[in-house]
């Protein structure tokens, strides 16, 4: 029933519109009549966009009223054909050839336009908001202090209140540790490896080869994270084992190594692209005056270029350290779940991301500790990345100012 | 004469540098006027001025008034849109949509809402095209893309775009500084044949050109208008030392 | 003099050519990972578009079978093999967990031979022909038989590609959580794209430079780098515990996903609507059109290009994503095919999770099958984007 109907009511609309439309052109000849006298009045007024714009108004409104009351009584339909007839009634009594029709319709086109950008805004001030909201409860329950200086770990609430460590603990210092050994490993494999691959990619290769080492670069970048994770632990993990068995190392399954080390492959061409940028974006001049000194290319490399691009690369550095921390999906699947405080990579440890993940799997009570210290972890997590960022942002900032 | 332009005391500010010192010229109706200058001389500023394109630069701001048949068009009321319906412009380089010949031209009609039926339409299009000097090298293939002409026809297509909404001014942008000899003299005679109907007002950095097609010349230098009147006249017996310099190949 | 600076010549050429190939080696490095991951996923998945079934004519079935289904099936099975078969237990376990109603199906409809699906145990070895099996020395005798009788078939496992989730590695398959994936990306495009491509029109056509447009900037560029698994949590507080939408649902999955690319969407469509010229904004400009005329029907077409590019790219990131959704409860078993976006799903990567979680070696092979099928949909929408990436930068040059 709504259905036909509101598909009867658009293409009555669209009827009408173009009606309005043929109606609201001149011939030239009006036109030429009008040029000499005035500019002010717009005599070709689309009339027809504020009708149209008008009608998708008041026909949303007549269709949720249709909505609450019933469609199945006669009321709804001649309710809502009453409701657009009185739209229509309304825009031909205000469309005159005196309404200015071309500017109210585009001020309705920038409003909507405008409104639209806030969604951004609204975006982090929720997460913001939702975070905050939800760490604070944690802070109600536990302590701030034992949860960002506490070393033990284990949020299981008991199920029953006289049993033993009922409280559960959540000192959150061995995710913490766990999070920077993981995030080290993976960024001591990617920084130089990214690095240099965009020193080939900018300096070195040919067109050709750009044309296709770029889309492979590309493609390593957009294998989602779920697919490295299953390569790490189907994969990367019993070779490692293997390999370390094989000079007598006892490697753990879900080493931090294994899943730092598949991280940083991810990490690559995050990368290699970002540095790709800026050193492309080195100007020629610079890398021609160095040449023409007699310098080699690996000298006008390390002694013109880079230095030249060393604030882009530090913010692309920057980025791939926010992008480690917040990695979750990896780590989820290849790394640890226990809580350990150690330093050495060929043990399991836990990051922040895996310990919210496995925190929200299942059912959410939002009364518990154990619940709302995953929005604790949270916040710290989007507070460290959102200075990561900013931090990044400005020195992007400031190295574009410098060869623009 | 009857004057169809009148500028009175236009100073131009980008920001803090002003770039037009009290211009006034008066533009006589179906007449080719000539802005010649040094470049940078503010001659492009100036025509920029007299269908508000300015208003798109940011910070630009302009004083002074310049009159349309006697209206201000920097009033508070005017309309941009129909004011630019009224004064055409065509750029530098020539800067077709990426649209079929056809819609290139019946763009303006369009939007501007001349044509009440298809034919209506097609016959504005056509009489553009047939006026631009284009009809007959584009006949067979209204619906090619524009960008897919040369250089010159591009040209051409613009001049046929904007004298589809019948402006009254045409304002011209050195229309031939990307062109190459022969499409430049096919420009200049059609510039000849449309002085009969609309005013035009063309900034060159040729001074043959000038020479060739306008009847009035003003020399700009340095943001300030430094000499004006019949072009005959001013080529040969400029009063001016800087214009006498600047016709000699003093400096340029 | 000479010799000496002939010297030092040579150790700044060597270090040169070291420099470059260590450059060289670098990228090398990138593609031996490339290359590493997809032969690896090949070499463990390919096995699960393919499966075996035992294959029998309607002539050599026996007849009085008897009324119990399963029982049916072993006593089908017995009367080819020579020797007898000490445990019935060995037998029935050798095929899948719906070969009785298989059989029940064919009884009711004899159309061509009656096939009888194999265990993924059974399934594997005839795969793989692993030692370490958990398949009985006697099944594995019985299997011999069987494939000696010629009856073991190979197919395409269609299976894989029509059914939902299931606790047997030989019954699962892919459909619903390609459906739920399609549901929620779908979901996310229709919510991301007009926000998107409007907030980028505003910001690049409209505002002003002030510090309003400057905070919406700093906001979005943050957002693109904000990790993924915040989103989830905002989408557990916001969706499921604020507003009280439905769980594991992809309504609130494509919501989450679509706050995720909104950013990346904005940064794509604004690139796109730069790229479009001055001189064709002052064509629009010069021939009387408003300046919403101008950018509705100049500026945004033709840079629709470049806003595919980008959609299709930010669609792709999101295919991928898993994190978000398991916070937001789409981590359900799903058996059947979710019917709207308010119905419990789950989608292709939870789906590999989930998988990948399993003990059962055969369910390492379907994650691996699963992956393989998820790349070939990131490869082609990347493929498309690419292309029409080409395509676009030709228009204006």
């Amino acid at each position: 029933m709504i259905t036909p109907s509101l598909i009867l009511g658009m293409s009555v609309l669209c009827l009408v519109q173009r009606f309005w439309a043929l109606r609201g052109m001149m011939k030239p000849a009006d036109v030429q009549a009008m040029q000499g006298r005035s500019f002010s009045l717009n005599p070709s007024a689309r009339w027809g966009q504020v009708v149209w714009l008008n009608g998708i108004v008041l026909g949303a409104f007549g269709a949720m009223a249709c909505f609450s009351l019933s469609w199945e009584t006669l009321l709804g339909p001649w309710l809502s054909v009453a409701i657009l007839g009185v739209g229509w009634w309304l825009c031909w009594r205000y469309l005159t050839p005196r309404c200015h029709a071309r500017a109210i319709a585009e001020g309705m086109v920038i409003t909507l336009l405008r409104l639209s950008s806030l969604v951004a805004i609204f975006t982090t001030a929720a997460i913001v908001l939702s975070l905050t909201f939800e760490a604070m409860a944690f802070f109600r329950l536990v302590s701030p202090w034992d949860f960002l200086f506490g070393t033990h770990w284990s949020p299981q609430m008991a199920l029953r209140s006289d049993q033993t460590g009922s409280s559960g603990s959540f000192g959150a210092i061995p995710l913490f540790a766990g999070t920077l050994m993981m995030t080290v490993i993976a960024l001591s494999l990617a920084l130089p490896l990214g690095l240099f691959s965009a020193i080939f990619l900018s300096q070195y290769a040919t067109h050709r080869q750009r044309f296709w080492l770029k889309p492979m670069l590309e493609i390593l970048s957009g294998i989602p994270t779920v697919v490295y994770g299953f390569f790490a632990v189907a994969v990367i993990a019993p070779t490692l084992r293997d390999f370390g068995a094989s000079f007598g190392l006892t490697v753990m399954t879900e080493s931090a190594l294994v899943a730092g080390s598949v991280m940083g492959v991810m990490i690559i061409p995050l990368v290699s692209s970002l540095c790709d940028d800026v050193l492309s974006a080195v100007p020629k001049r610079l890398k021609e005056g160095a040449l023409g000194l007699g310098a080699t290319s690996q000298e006008v490399i390390t002694g013109v270029v880079v230095p030249a691009a060393l604030p882009g690369i530090i913010s692309a550095f920057i980025l791939a350290f926010s992008r480690a921390v917040g990695e979750t999906m990896i780590v989820v699947m290849a790394a640890g779940i226990a809580a350990n405080l150690t330093a050495n990579p060929l043990e399991p440890v836990t990051t922040v991301t895996v310990q919210i993940v496995k925190l929200l799997i299942g059912d959410q009570e939002f009364d518990s500790p154990k619940t709302l210290s995953a929005y604790a972890l949270g916040f710290v997590l989007f507070f460290i990345t959102l200075m990561m960022n900013i931090i990044a942002m400005n020195r992007i900032k400031a190295y574009r100012s410098r060869y623009d | 004469m009857d004057k169809k332009m009148e500028a009175h005391a236009v100073s131009v500010f980008y920001g803090q540098t002003q770039a037009l010192y009290d211009i006034s010229l008066t533009i006589p109706a179906r007449h080719v006027t000539a802005l010649i200058g040094p470049s940078g001389c503010g001659k492009s500023t100036f025509l920029r001025c007299l269908n508000r394109m300015n208003d798109v630069v940011e910070d630009c701001v302009v004083r002074g008034s310049i009159l349309l048949d006697g209206q201000n068009i920097y009033a508070p009321s005017v309309d941009t849109v129909m004011l630019r319906a009224r004064v055409g412009m065509v750029f530098q380089k020539p800067n077709p949509f990426p649209k079929s010949i056809f819609d290139n031209v019946a763009y303006g009609p369009r939007i501007h809402g001349m044509a009440k039926t298809k034919a209506d339409l097609e016959e504005i299009v056509v009489e553009s095209l047939k006026r631009a000097g284009l009809w007959q090298e584009v006949k067979d293939r209204l619906h090619t893309e524009g960008t897919s002409l040369s250089g010159g026809q591009q040209q051409r297509l613009c001049i046929a775009r904007s004298i589809a909404i019948s402006p009254e001014v045409i304002l011209m942008d050195e229309p031939c500084s990307a062109l190459d000899p022969i499409a430049t003299a096919k420009i200049e005679e059609l510039i000849d044949d449309l002085k009969a109907n609309y005013t035009i007002i063309i900034v060159t950095h040729s001074m043959q050109q000038a020479a060739r097609v306008s009847q009035t010349t003003a020399f700009f230098h340095m943001g300030k208008m430094i000499e004006v009147g019949p072009t005959d006249v001013l080529f040969t017996n400029p009063k001016n030392e800087r214009t006498q310099g600047y016709i000699t190949g003093r400096f340029g | 003099m000479i010799d000496h600076k002939n010297r030092s010549f040579r150790r700044r050429h060597w270090r040169d050519r070291v420099f470059r190939r260590v450059a060289v080696g670098c990228v090398g490095f990138a593609l031996l990972a490339l290359l590493t991951l997809l032969s690896s996923l090949i070499a463990q998945g390919w096995g699960a578009f393919v499966s075996y079934s035992v294959e029998i004519q309607a002539q050599d079935i026996p007849p009085n079978l008897p009324s119990s289904d399963r029982a049916a099936v072993v006593a089908i099975i017995t009367s080819f093999l020579q020797t007898p078969v000490t445990s019935k237990q060995d037998v029935i376990r050798l095929f899948g967990a719906d070969a009785g109603s298989q059989l029940v199906a064919w009884l009711k409809q004899p159309q061509g031979p009656l096939r009888l699906r194999l265990s993924d145990d059974a399934d594997m070895v005839l795969k793989h022909s692993y030692q370490d099996s958990p398949l009985k020395p006697e099944q594995r005798k019985i299997l011999n038989d069987l494939r000696d009788l010629g009856v073991v078939r190979q197919h395409f496992n269609i299976t894989f590609f029509t059914s939902g989730d299931s606790r047997e590695p030989e019954l699962v398959g892919i459909y619903s959580a390609l459906v739920g994936s399609l549901l929620t990306l779908a979901t996310a495009f229709v919510m991301a794209f007009p926000i998107g491509v409007m907030t980028a029109i505003y910001l690049t056509e409209y505002a002003k430079p002030s510090a309003w447009r400057t905070w919406v900037e700093i906001n979005i560029n943050n957002l693109a780098a904000v990790p993924s698994i915040v989103f989830g949590l905002l989408g557990l507080s916001l969706f499921i515990q604020f507003l009280g939408w439905p769980r594991s649902t992809p309504l609130v999955g494509g919501a989450v996903l679509a706050l995720i690319i909104l950013p990346t969407l904005v940064i794509a469509t604004t690139a796109a609507l730069k790229s479009v010229p001055t001189s064709i904004r002052m064509a629009a400009l010069a021939m009387g059109a408003s300046k919403t005329q101008m950018v509705f029907h100049h500026v945004v077409p033709y840079s629709i290009p470049g806003i595919m590019t980008g959609s299709i790219l930010s669609m792709a990131h999101i295919l991928g994503e898993t994190a978000p959704l398991l916070l937001i409860g789409m981590v359900a078993f799903i058996v059947d095919v979710p019917g709207g976006i308010t119905e419990a799903a789950t989608t292709l990567p939870v789906q590999i999770f989930l998988w990948s979680e399993s003990p059962e070696r055969a369910f390492a092979e379907k994650t691996a099958g699963a992956i393989l099928v998820l790349l070939v949909f990131l490869l082609i929408m990347n493929a498309v984007a690419i292309v029409l990436r080409h395509r676009h930068q030709k228009t204006w040059s």
